[in-house]
């Protein structure tokens, strides 16, 4: 191998790809071009005394540039301000290792890098890292260990310099997106999906990893971010909200675990409580449009509720909902004309309001809902409609308006689709 | 809430997810919680799907008619498709919610 000095660096590295299994994105395509005029500027002087020069032959032949620190030999702050800033760095180094044929650049984790972690966990983390990028990544790679900083700004490079991401699946390539994503780079949909899911995988492994309170700490932000994104996105399928809960629950349990160093809260009703709490920040089957659209209103009946005291009722409130609903089950029914073939989802609806949403909110419809559900269980659908209807009538004129509009013809614009699972 | 009433969804709600026998006073503000974090949803989740004419129309109501509230609340929720399925979703998924991430919190 020839010297390796920036004089002899070629106009344009050979063109590399990040190679995997997964789908391509045809928005990924796009990447490299767009990158061009944020790098512009970018070709500035730059030490060849860096360490990171001096590690490239070796480097080379191994076929890895490592910039993590096992040997502790530099650190990145140094690196970086040698070169004159971490993007400056990644810049030069992805050129550097492009030109030289290195396939693999291997950007730190910053938290390691900057010896937040113990020598042990950094020895595993890299190892992890490491591992999955092995696994994960065939052939030429540019890899980033972390989504925010230095990872970030090393994808920024990489593309410029001719590295492609032609789709990959696996913690790196998820992260390597995730910072792709940061920065306003538009992902296929799918793609983006496929690529949080591996990054919700890899948080929940962590988090159930009982990991130190610090790295607990980062976890914790971490999981928010992924959940808070597959909330953006509004990714409820069925494959990918399992994920969700998984990772709602680790952190969660990952909280309490910090909770209770600090207060020892430990039982059951401590647990439950807490957990209310918490899955109320991070609940994600309302998407976003809708929950401002929501939230306002939300507001405002909590706001009337606190101020008005015994003027609004949650329990009120759930009960003129739930009656609402079984109008408009009832309505539907009608509507159909063939009432005895609508009992069955009429006592669903009563089925609901009695036993599933019974269990939490007191009287749901009117008194007496319960009772009948009951009965009507054991009883023939139509000897179950007859009951059902003339409970229905006998509430009318309590809520007549709600029967006359659900009563009478469908709208014209449908509802919005179910949020939540699909 | 009265504490009979309180009781009984207590037992119901707990032993659903999964909650050991806890004190009363516990109980009672466990299943305090829970009516208030389950009223929420069902709430949310009627207020996503409404269109936002009947939004507007629920917010002059709390502004110019509050008495009549809750009565245009339930018309307005009349004409929401499906709007019991979609309520019986939204809580039999939190129900799940809760008893997965009770039952690792547990763990």
């Amino acid at each position: 191998m020839g010297e390796l000095s920036l004089s002899n660096l070629p106009e344009r590295p050979s063109h590399k790809k990040i190679e995997s299994g997964a789908a391509i994105s045809p928005e990924q395509t796009f990447f490299g071009s767009r990158l061009n005029a944020a790098f512009e500027n970018a070709d500035r002087s730059f030490s060849k005394q860096s360490p990171v020069w001096q590690k490239l032959p070796e480097a080379t032949e191994s076929g890895n540039l490592g910039l993590y620190t096992d040997s502790e030999r530099f650190s990145i702050d140094t690196l970086a301000k040698d070169v004159g800033g971490i993007d400056e760095l990644s810049y030069k180094v992805c050129r550097q290792a492009a030109s030289s044929g290195i396939p693999n650049i291997h950007f730190p984790d910053p938290a390691t890098m900057r010896g937040q972690l113990s020598p042990e966990q950094r020895a595993g983390v890299t190892k992890k890292v490491c591992t999955s990028i092995k696994q994960t990544v065939a052939g030429a790679a540019v890899a980033s260990v972390s989504g925010h900083l230095f990872g970030e700004l090393g994808t920024k490079a990489a593309l410029r310099e001719g590295f492609e991401l032609v789709g990959s699946h696996g913690f790196v390539a998820a992260l390597l997106s995730g910072a792709l994503m940061s920065i306003g780079f538009e992902v296929h949909k799918d793609y983006k999906k496929h690529l949080l899911r591996q990054r919700m995988s890899f948080v929940t492994e962590e988090m159930n990893n009982e990991p130190d309170s610090l790295k607990a700490s980062a976890l914790v932000n971490e999981a928010e971010s992924i959940i808070q994104e597959a909330r953006r996105y509004n990714f409820t399928d069925a494959q990918t909200l399992p994920l969700v809960y998984a990772c709602r629950a680790a952190r969660m349990r990952l909280e309490i675990s910090l909770h209770k160093k600090k207060h020892e809260a430990t039982g059951d009703a401590d647990k439950m409580l807490f957990l209310l709490n918490k899955s109320r920040d991070v609940r994600i089957d309302i998407p976003v449009s809708e929950k401002n659209k929501t939230q306002t209103l939300l507001n405002e009946i909590r706001t009337r509720h606190s101020r008005m005291g015994r003027g609004m009722s949650l329990k009120k409130l759930a009960e003129s909902i739930m009656f609402g609903a079984l109008c408009g089950t009832i309505a539907s029914a009608i509507g159909t004309g063939i009432l005895e073939a609508a009992a069955p989802a009429i006592q669903h609806a009563f089925d609901t309001v009695a036993h599933q949403a019974g269990l939490f909110i007191e009287h749901l419809t009117a008194q007496g809902a319960h009772e009948m559900s009951e009965q009507g269980l054991d009883k023939t659908a139509h000897a179950w409609l007859k009951q059902v209807t003339q409970k229905i009538i006998s509430l009318l004129p309590f809520h007549q308006s709600a029967v006359s509009a659900a009563a009478a013809p469908a709208r014209q614009t449908e509802a919005p689709e179910a949020p939540g699972i699909n | 809430m009265k504490a009979h009433e309180l009781e009984k969804i207590s037992a119901e709600i707990l032993t659903e997810l999964g909650v050991k026998s806890m004190p009363a006073e516990r109980q009672a503000e466990v299943a305090a919680g829970l009516i208030v974090h389950f009223n929420d949803i069902v709430l949310e989740v009627v207020i996503a799907h409404l269109p936002p004419s009947d939004v507007d129309k629920l917010n002059h109501s709390l502004m110019d008619d509050p008495s009549n509230f809750y009565a245009t609340l339930a018309e307005v929720v009349a004409r929401i498709p499906n709007a019991s399925l979609l309520i019986e979703k939204a809580v039999a998924t939190e129900l799940v919610a809760l008893k997965t991430q009770f039952a690792k919190l547990k763990e």
